[in-house]
């Protein structure tokens, strides 16, 4: 049993624009110690995919409408508030993108590593401290013992963020949802923050589900990536796999739209950067033709009438898309920039 | 640094206060020397008893001397009383500052839950019938509420006495039975204005970031609103804490009178309706010092809750 299978997942928000469905029949699983990668563009559903396995989906304007999230074998959808404030945290911890604004600018930098492990963990005063140090100590803190009595303005982005990744790992989860974890970080402390995640979701065999629209991180942290689009999965296999062989005409586009560095140096005129035209669809009820479509240069009668299924098209490689045989000769062909 | 410029910075403020205070009352209509002398006093008579007063000296003169001798805690003598202004005031000073001071205790005790329930349910029942409540405490006159709650509880009721003071030594509970009425009624006006800031600025606190964060660890309820949130929304809480004590001071002149405690506002009352110029000019400084001390306290107070005011 893997530790997080979510099946047929769908959350729907209200917004003023009436009625909008964020995740449609979502599955994915997340076996134990293994990170897996959601990758997309923005608006595609990945970060409400990770509120969601939290049930922190801002209500009562998002709600899960469908679907099962089991953890550990327990369905997290129809837990009530008071058992999921047991999981979250505990079991399963969560840092987000923002680490300017997710730590509380009133509290110590100890309350808020310790709050967490009095809670779950029931210790007394010395022990929380006692913890909260280790942990920082965990995510290499510079001067840990002083900067316990600090708040968070008195830290940079990165340190923050090694903070909340401390706050987040302080009760030994079994699953850590990583949100965007570096998108606001500068590119080197993106690399230090990435290599703290790596090296301890290794050392302390915990899953991690890594929300991304980086390729780049995709392929340095995670074994297995999950490919959104349009609130559904559109590719799902090994990173290797996907990034190399990609077998839905989404993710060749998202793999051209990665500018490769020094390519604006070559001779000849500035090549202009490969973009994936027009924009993400607003989806309203559930989908019942390809989402992307509008936007596929494979497209075909059939894309726009029937919901591709998702089939096999390697080992545990799968693609939803009706022409996926297909995509590897477009794939060579926007290569050669024919496209 | 910061404290001591602040603390500078309302010398200033009291000095205009005063020169107001004194200016106001010298320029105004009415004449002292024909309150005391009574209807049938000759001019003779009225002009004598001015010069006893010192009132037909020039405008600079007086001020001058009503100035010096503030400075040393002198604000004159009562025309009416013929005792000294500061004196009276000290008599009258305890039951003032035990009114006002518990009328702050309800007014926070009633208002940081109600504002609270109120951002946590917003625009749900428990937010309506807590703002409700807080529209119709501000608009209802302090009299009104008053005479209302003295009809109900001690009227119909009997529970508590309608109208007078004890100071504490008489006991703690007829000292405090005579209190709790007017310190609800004027504690409610001020209830209505901190419950409507609290639930604002805890509205806003509770859609940032890092309360998303603090349900993400699993937190209960509680935590979340009074570990978390409060502190993020007590410096507007504060303000409004320390602005809202004038709505008290001038609540305290009604309250007095209603229920007939022998405090600085009926003191007041009662030197306006006799034109008791020391006594009015006394106790209109005295309550404007205590009105920017009251918000000095309010600012230094900023640091405690927000690390990032430094002073």
């Amino acid at each position: 049993m893997a530790l997080l299978e979510i099946e047929t997942l769908s959350t729907a928000f209200t917004s003023r624009q009436g009625e909008v469905l964020a995740v449609d029949r979502l599955s994915l699983q997340v076996e134990r110690g293994e990170t897996l990668a959601i990758v997309g563009e923005s608006g595609c559903g990945k970060s409400v995919t990770a509120l969601s396995t939290m049930r922190l989906l801002p209500e009562p304007h998002g709600r899960i409408t469908g679907g099962h999230i089991r953890f550990e074998g327990r369905d997290l959808a129809g837990l009530s508030e008071a058992d999921m404030r047991k999981v979250r945290g505990r079991d399963i911890a969560m840092i987000f993108q923002e680490p300017m604004t997710s730590l509380n600018p009133a509290l110590t930098i100890q309350r808020q590593i310790g709050e967490t492990v009095r809670l779950h963990m029931k210790l007394n005063k010395s022990d929380v401290r006692a913890r909260s140090l280790e942990m920082l100590e965990l995510v290499q803190f510079p001067e840990a013992e002083r900067r316990l009595t600090q708040y968070p303005h008195e830290l940079s982005g990165g340190m923050r963020q090694r903070v909340m990744i401390a706050i987040a790992l302080a009760c030994d989860p079994k699953l850590l949802i990583a949100d965007e974890p570096t998108t606001a970080l500068d590119v080197t402390i993106q690399a230090q923050i990435l290599e703290i995640l790596r090296d301890l979701s290794a050392r302390l065999g915990m899953a991690t589900l890594l929300i991304t629209h980086d390729l780049g991180v995709v392929a340095e942290m995670a074994a297995r990536v999950v490919v959104m689009y349009a609130g559904r999965m559109v590719e799902q296999g090994a990173v290797a796999d996907v990034l190399r062989h990609p077998r839905h005409p989404y993710t060749v586009g998202l793999l051209a739209a990665v500018p490769k560095l020094g390519s604006s140096l070559n001779e000849g005129p500035r090549q202009s950067l490969a973009e994936i035209p027009g924009t993400v669809p607003l989806v309203r009820s559930a989908q019942t033709s390809c989402a992307f479509a509008p936007r596929c240069p494979l497209a075909v009668d059939q894309c726009r009438r029937e919901l591709p299924p998702a089939v096999e098209v390697g080992p545990s490689h799968v693609s939803a898309c009706w022409r996926t045989k297909d995509v590897p000769a477009m794939a060579a062909k926007l290569r050669e920039g024919a496209l | 640094m910061y404290a001591l410029r602040r603390v500078l910075a309302i010398i200033p403020v009291i000095v205009v206060v005063a020169l107001v205070v004194f200016s106001l009352l010298y320029f105004s209509p009415g004449d002292p020397a024909l309150v005391l002398a009574g209807e049938s006093a000759t001019p003779a008579e009225i002009e004598r008893i001015r010069g006893a007063l010192g009132l037909d000296r020039p405008y600079l003169v007086r001020l001058t001397e009503w100035s010096f001798g503030v400075l040393k805690g002198d604000f004159g003598q009562s025309m009416f009383f013929g005792r000294s202004v500061a004196e009276l005031m000290l008599q009258r000073a305890m039951p003032t500052l035990w009114l006002s001071l518990l009328a702050m205790v309800f007014a926070l005790a009633l208002a940081l839950p109600l504002g609270i329930i109120a951002a946590w349910q917003a625009g749900r029942a428990p937010d309506r019938v807590a703002m409700g409540f807080a529209v119709l405490g501000y608009s209802m006159p302090v009299f009104v509420l008053g005479y209302l709650l003295i009809f109900c509880f001690s009227v119909w009721l009997g529970w508590l006495p309608v109208q007078g003071y004890k100071p504490p030594s008489d006991g703690l509970w007829p000292f405090l039975s005579h209190l709790i009425l007017p310190a609800l009624t004027l504690g409610v006006v001020y209830a209505a204005l901190i419950a409507r800031i609290t639930r604002s600025a805890m509205l806003e606190v509770l859609q940032q970031d890092y309360m998303r964060t603090a349900r993400a660890k699993g937190l209960g309820l509680w935590s979340m609103l009074l570990g978390h949130a409060l502190k993020n929304a007590a410096i507007p809480i504060m303000t409004i804490v320390g602005i809202g004590f004038g709505s008290v001071i001038s609540g305290v002149v009604v309250t007095e009178t209603v229920f007939n405690i022998p405090g600085i506002g009926r003191l007041t009352v009662d030197a306006i309706l006799r034109r008791d110029y020391p006594v009015i000019q006394g106790v209109v400084l005295v309550l404007s010092g205590v009105y920017v001390l009251i918000n000095l306290l309010v600012d230094l107070s900023y640091g405690l809750f927000d690390p990032r005011v430094k002073y």
